[in-house]
């Protein structure tokens, strides 16, 4: 599959915040890069369609982002996750599932198999407001993956886990964008530097850095110092 | 449709778990049964004189009522009336009620008394000395004076002119007092009233919750997020409001069906309104009120849930919807100003009351045929809720997740 991003643009009143961006992205993980309001959180609500952007488009194979079908291949995990404190994290799966599409049966055990990856398994029944913050990301997470998304968009997603959890987390993105087209939205270098396939680097709105993670010879994070000028 | 069943059963769980919920529902049905408990239990007192308890005083005025059902309001029945209540010169003397003389003579022709006194003050007639003549004039007097005060058109005053003379007269008397109690200010407004505020309470966050605890991100950017979901809360939100108000109309039904009886489905509705020109039963008023009762739940239900989507905070919707009640409720609009005034009536606070809007003389024109306003009311609320329903979605669909 093929995410393209043409000429997508979000300006309020005498603001850009994300400024004619174009890229096209195909199965891997990619790692979006940026200091905190550079527009890497409004350029992910525009894929997610939940932001509709001043200018430029974005599609799947031709599917337009607007449309039932495009979000039927899409898992977002935002970077402020909200969820109902009474609810247990199963009925939050279900809830999550059929708004996804996902029949019942097909819904329960694919529950089943999410809670198992993210270590909830045993918390399940237990309502949310119980949840430590790193339990909830990681049901957060599990929300994303419900429908087997081909197009992954994680926003901040290691925010409140713990190292343990950050590792395992890591190893399930790599797997994932072997068949999927992943794309995580950090400032945190050393979350992406060794899953990330492909780097974007967001400044001011703008995409200023693109390339291949193996293209990228010296440490990521000396390299993202010296793009964002905190390194002569 | 796929999944939707799935999405209602959650989103009437979110409605149904909330904390807030359960306590504005245990809050009124408490109150609900202690006003029961008070109505089959408590005990009349007069000057502080134990005189029957309230379950002995309705058995001895269904039975008196009885008595009389089936009786024309005619100048025998009057003087009866009028022969019976002749001594009541000494009538605010201490322990009055207390004597045999009103238990046995006058008590017995209290029902015909309160409904003569009704039209009579109107007239400013004596009604221990008005005659059967003088009474259905002053009826008729008192009508001209509503056209007259309402600024009826000539059409509309043919149109009463031609129910009134179809009207059966003289009236025939039943007793009715379950059902006169039901459609009174402590039957079915009491329910709207109660209902309006719980829905406020329940529902105003169906929407705004979303908004206020970040979920709208992900339910948005979902497949079934801004199509089915919708609905599904609006269905939802709908059946709770349907659910409500037939809960505390079951409890209205019990009590006053089991302390009154259910007898009187056919009296008149000129028993209790009785300048309306309209021939239609008590009986036959119930089950119109029961169904714009229900009907204005479910709009007020979808009304609260449009706002929730609109000001996207619970608190607001809150504050919008008793604003909007107590002004209802408070706020009289002159008649001079027609319009506001007949719209004004169709809130269903204030349609709902039988001597109010349900009985406003006032007609709408709908494809050529001129309809009461309990007639209309049902078009009125279903387009209203239709409306609004339509103005959700819009907004709910163009919501944007920016900001933050």
């Amino acid at each position: 599959m093929e995410l393209v991003v043409d000429r997508l643009t979000k300006q309020y009143k005498n603001k850009i915040v994300v400024d004619r961006v174009s890229c096209k992205f195909s199965e891997g993980v990619y790692g979006l890069l940026g200091a905190n309001g550079a527009g890497k959180t409004t350029f992910m609500r525009m894929l997610c369609n939940i932001l509709t952007p001043t200018g430029g488009s974005v599609s799947l194979d031709g599917i337009d982002a607007g449309t039932e079908e495009y979000k039927s291949f899409l898992g977002y995990l935002p970077q402020d996750f909200g969820y109902y404190p009474d609810f247990t994290g199963m009925d939050f799966l279900f809830y999550m599932a059929a708004l996804k599409g996902l029949e019942k049966k097909q819904a329960k055990q694919r529950i089943k198999e999410l809670m198992e990856v993210v270590s909830l398994d045993d918390a399940a029944k237990k309502k949310i407001k119980t949840y430590s913050g790193g339990m909830k990301q990681r049901l957060g997470i599990a929300q994303a993956l419900l429908n087997r998304p081909h197009l992954l968009i994680l926003d901040e997603p290691t925010a409140g886990l713990d190292p343990k959890e950050r590792v395992r987390f890591r190893n399930l993105i790599a797997e994932l964008g072997k068949d999927s087209i992943v794309i995580l939205s950090t400032h945190i270098v050393s979350d992406v530097e060794h899953i990330a396939d492909y780097i974007l680097m967001m400044k001011d709105g703008q995409l200023i850095f693109q390339s291949a993670r193996e293209e990228i010879k010296e440490d990521l994070e000396e390299f993202y110092l010296k793009k964002f000028g905190g390194m002569e | 449709m796929r999944q939707f069943k799935t999405l209602l059963y959650f989103e009437m769980k979110k409605i149904l778990m909330r904390k807030s919920t359960w306590i504005t529902f245990g809050i009124f049905i408490a109150g609900s049964i202690f006003l029961m408990c008070v109505v089959f239990f408590g005990s009349t007192y007069i000057d502080g004189e134990f005189l029957e308890t309230h379950m002995q005083g309705f058995a001895i005025d269904k039975e008196y009522g009885e008595k009389l059902s089936g009786r024309k309001v005619d100048a025998a029945l009057l003087k009866e009336m009028q022969q019976a209540y002749k001594n009541t010169g000494n009538e605010k003397e201490k322990g009055y009620m207390l004597t045999d003389e009103y238990q046995f003579n006058i008590r017995p022709y209290s029902q015909v008394y309160t409904f003569v006194r009704e039209l009579s003050r109107q007239a400013e007639i004596n009604p221990l000395t008005i005659t059967e003549e003088e009474f259905y004039q002053s009826r008729t007097n008192f009508q001209k004076e509503q056209w007259e005060q309402y600024h009826l058109t000539e059409k509309e005053q043919e149109y009463w002119q031609d129910k009134e003379e179809n009207l059966e007269k003289p009236f025939i008397f039943q007793y009715a007092t379950a059902y006169n109690n039901l459609l009174d200010m402590n039957g079915f407004y009491m329910i709207c009233l109660t209902v309006t505020f719980i829905l406020a309470v329940c529902l105003s966050s169906v929407f705004a919750e979303e908004h206020e605890r970040r979920t709208d991100q992900m339910i948005l950017c979902s497949r079934f997020g801004r199509s089915r979901l919708y609905f599904a809360k609006i269905l939802a939100g709908s059946i709770v409001s349907f659910a409500g108000s037939l809960l505390f109309f079951i409890f209205l039904l019990a009590e006053n069906f089991i302390a009154y009886g259910t007898e009187g489905f056919t009296a008149a509705i000129q028993l209790f309104i009785p300048a309306y020109s309209y021939s239609i039963s008590i009986g036959g008023c119930f089950f119109i009120l029961s169904g714009i009762l229900f009907l204005s739940c479910i709009l007020t239900g979808i009304f609260i849930m449009m706002l929730s989507e609109l000001i996207h905070s619970k608190i607001g919707t809150m504050a919008i919807v008793i604003i909007v009640l107590f002004a209802a409720r408070i706020i009289p609009i002159p008649t001079d100003y027609r319009m506001f005034s007949q719209l004004w009536n169709y809130i269903p606070i204030n349609l709902i009351k039988l001597d109010a809007g349900f009985t406003d003389i006032r007609l709408v024109s709908l494809f050529g045929f001129l309809l009461t306003s309990w007639q209309f009311a049902p078009f009125l609320y279903i387009g209203l809720a239709v409306l609004f329903i339509w103005i959700g979605k819009k907004v709910y669909c163009r919501y944007q997740v920016e900001g933050r």
